[in-house]
């Protein structure tokens, strides 16, 4: 019998059915929608104000022109949200498995009830509506004098990676056979010698999947940032350029913002060029806990 | 033994996850403007909210939202899912393609849609303008009538890859055997979409539905990037009500009860959703 795959394609082009044309006819369509879209922004970021102004918005940039990455770099500060991101999001990402991955490892392996009552409260945050209790979050951290910080930001971020985080790397860690670290103990290692020495090594697939995901979604944050930053100083990419956005819809500078949009996605290329496998296993498992 | 290891991580996790949802209930109780200390208030916030005309215009438009954007992330979502089910050349690059865009911060894809809706720089006008229907070239975003869709489809667009993964994720499991069953017995293609696929991935559906729900009804970014609620406030949504009440009012006691009523709403929502789509399976 004839594999499904074979039997839908293998007949060639001359036999496609109309069901067959629809659907690569709806494929294509929105694969060059997008495309397009990116394709224009990327354009678009290379045309000086005036030119984006007042030209078609179909027309070629005058020349190849990155000259408003560096304007948008050093003057619009895009430069210091860029770093502000990567802090923001690289401490809280590490934070998110230093913290995550011990927790995951007492609860993928011990079976007392006091661990279960952990896992049930991380269980209960993937249903928590987050967007809305920010408030009473807000009024503690500003009584903290958190509000407007890095430090703040990075908190929340953390506190709100760990259901994932653990959720993922406990079922990880619950896939591996426990005789080694079983060994281990009785060759008298203690716990955190056992999860550094033997669990932490073999855990990279899983650590990877986590990192990717938490930084990813750290780095794209808008919600948090627009409450918890205040001043362009800690501003982080998202939030950067959204304050942007006025300055350039009042001046008509829209090369700024163009140039930032593509600044803040391409270390987002980056990582999916690269770990793509992991950021699709951490998102898929991470949807799909509920 | 394991204490050291678990509670730093916890108490972080409390403190900022659990604790403000239990506040968020407590204090909704309360008149708390941020100045002076919280005075307990009994329901006044809630009589205020049931007799509140922008809470339940901000609810409605939110319900519209959910339903249009459902309709257009589930319906090309699943086609999309299921068109990829085929063998083509270039798969990967489509699939690749439709995800990229859920990689994209929200504020980069609200500020993509603003730039193609823009009456006078925007690329969508220019088109309609290129192949003569100056007539329909409109200012989107502006437009009382259009300001809704607009909105639902720059989020939809975004974060379609995402529900396509999960679909796809879903689609996988159905073992290739029942389709050729189906088609040795000479059923049409839309007859094995309707009578084997729909049906098989019926569960996964519903889990999906009630996890989309939780974050629809949540929906923020794109509707306070784009719109900020207007034009004559039809694209106000609940959470952007709720962020004016609170954060530019400062009005904290009054916006925490708006929030533990929409809970409420998509608690409701939820349930109702999940207890119909059950039902719906059992006629298989």
């Amino acid at each position: 019998m004839r594999s499904r795959g074979s039997n839908r394609f293998g007949a060639g082009i001359g036999a496609l059915t109309a069901a067959a044309w629809l659907r690569y006819l709806a494929l294509g369509a929105y694969c060059a929608f997008s495309l397009a879209a990116f394709l224009w922004v990327f354009l678009s970021s290379m045309k000086t104000n005036v030119e984006f102004v007042t030209s078609d918005p179909f027309s070629l940039p005058s020349r190849i022109n990155f000259s408003n990455f560096v304007t948008a770099w050093n003057r619009a500060n895009v430069g210091r949200f860029f770093a502000n991101s990567v802090v923001v999001s690289g401490a809280s990402t590490i934070g998110s498995l230093v913290l995550a991955f011990p927790t995951a490892y007492v609860v993928a392996r011990m079976k007392s009830g006091r661990v279960r009552w952990v896992e049930h409260a991380y269980l209960t945050g993937i249903m928590v509506p987050t967007i809305l209790t920010v408030v009473p979050l807000y009024l503690m951290f500003d009584r903290l004098h958190l509000v407007g910080t890095r430090l703040g930001l990075i908190l929340i971020y953390v506190a709100l990676m760990m259901p994932f985080s653990v959720y993922y790397l406990a079922g990880y860690l619950k896939s591996l056979p426990s005789e080694l670290e079983e060994a281990a103990i009785v060759d008298g290692c203690s716990l955190s010698q056992v999860i550094t020495r033997i669990v932490l090594p073999l855990s990279g697939p899983a650590l990877a999947a986590v990192l990717v995901v938490n930084f990813l979604w750290a780095w794209n944050d808008f919600y948090y940032a627009l409450i918890f930053l205040q001043n362009k100083e800690t501003f982080t990419i998202p939030i950067g350029l959204y304050n942007l956005q006025f300055y350039a819809e009042y001046s008509l500078r829209y090369a700024d913002l163009l140039a930032g949009m593509i600044i803040n996605i391409i270390p987002v290329f980056v990582l999916y060029l690269f770990l793509q496998d992991y950021i699709v296993k951490g998102l898929t498992a991470g949807a799909l806990k509920g | 033994m394991f204490i050291p290891f678990v509670v730093p991580g916890l108490a972080l996790y409390v403190l900022a996850v659990l604790l403000p949802l239990l506040q968020t209930v407590a204090f909704s109780f309360t008149d708390w403007r941020g100045v002076t200390p919280p005075k307990f208030a009994g329901v006044e916030n809630y009589r205020h909210v049931f007799t509140d005309p922008t809470f339940w215009s901000s609810l409605r438009h939110t319900l519209a939202f959910t339903a249009l954007g459902y309709v257009l992330t589930f319906g090309f979502g699943l086609f999309f899912a299921w068109s990829l089910t085929y063998r083509f050349r270039g798969k990967h690059v489509v699939r690749a393609i439709i995800f990229l865009p859920c990689l994209f911060s929200v504020l980069v894809a609200a500020l993509l849609w603003k730039f193609i809706y823009h009456p006078t720089l925007g690329p969508l006008n220019a088109l309609l303008s290129k192949v003569g229907l100056d007539s329909l070239a409109l200012t989107w975003l502006g437009d009382v009538r259009t300001a809704v869709p607009a909105v639902c489809l720059a989020w939809v667009w975004q974060s379609l890859g995402l529900w396509v993964l999960l679909i796809s994720a879903g689609l996988e499991r159905i073992p290739p055997e029942l389709y050729e069953a189906a088609r040795v017995d000479g059923a049409s293609e839309w007859a094995v979409f309707r009578h084997v696929t729909i049906p098989l991935v019926w569960e996964i559906l519903r889990v999906l539905t009630v996890l989309w729900l939780i974050q629809a009804l949540q929906q923020f970014a794109f509707v306070f990037v784009m719109t900020k609620g207007g034009p004559a406030g039809v694209t106000e949504v609940v959470t952007t009500y709720i962020y004016g009440v609170a954060f530019q009012s400062r009005n904290y006691g009054y916006g925490m009860a708006l929030a533990t009523s929409m809970m409420l709403v998509i608690l409701a929502v939820t349930l109702v959703v999940n207890r119909l789509a059950r039902k719906e399976s059992v006629e298989f």
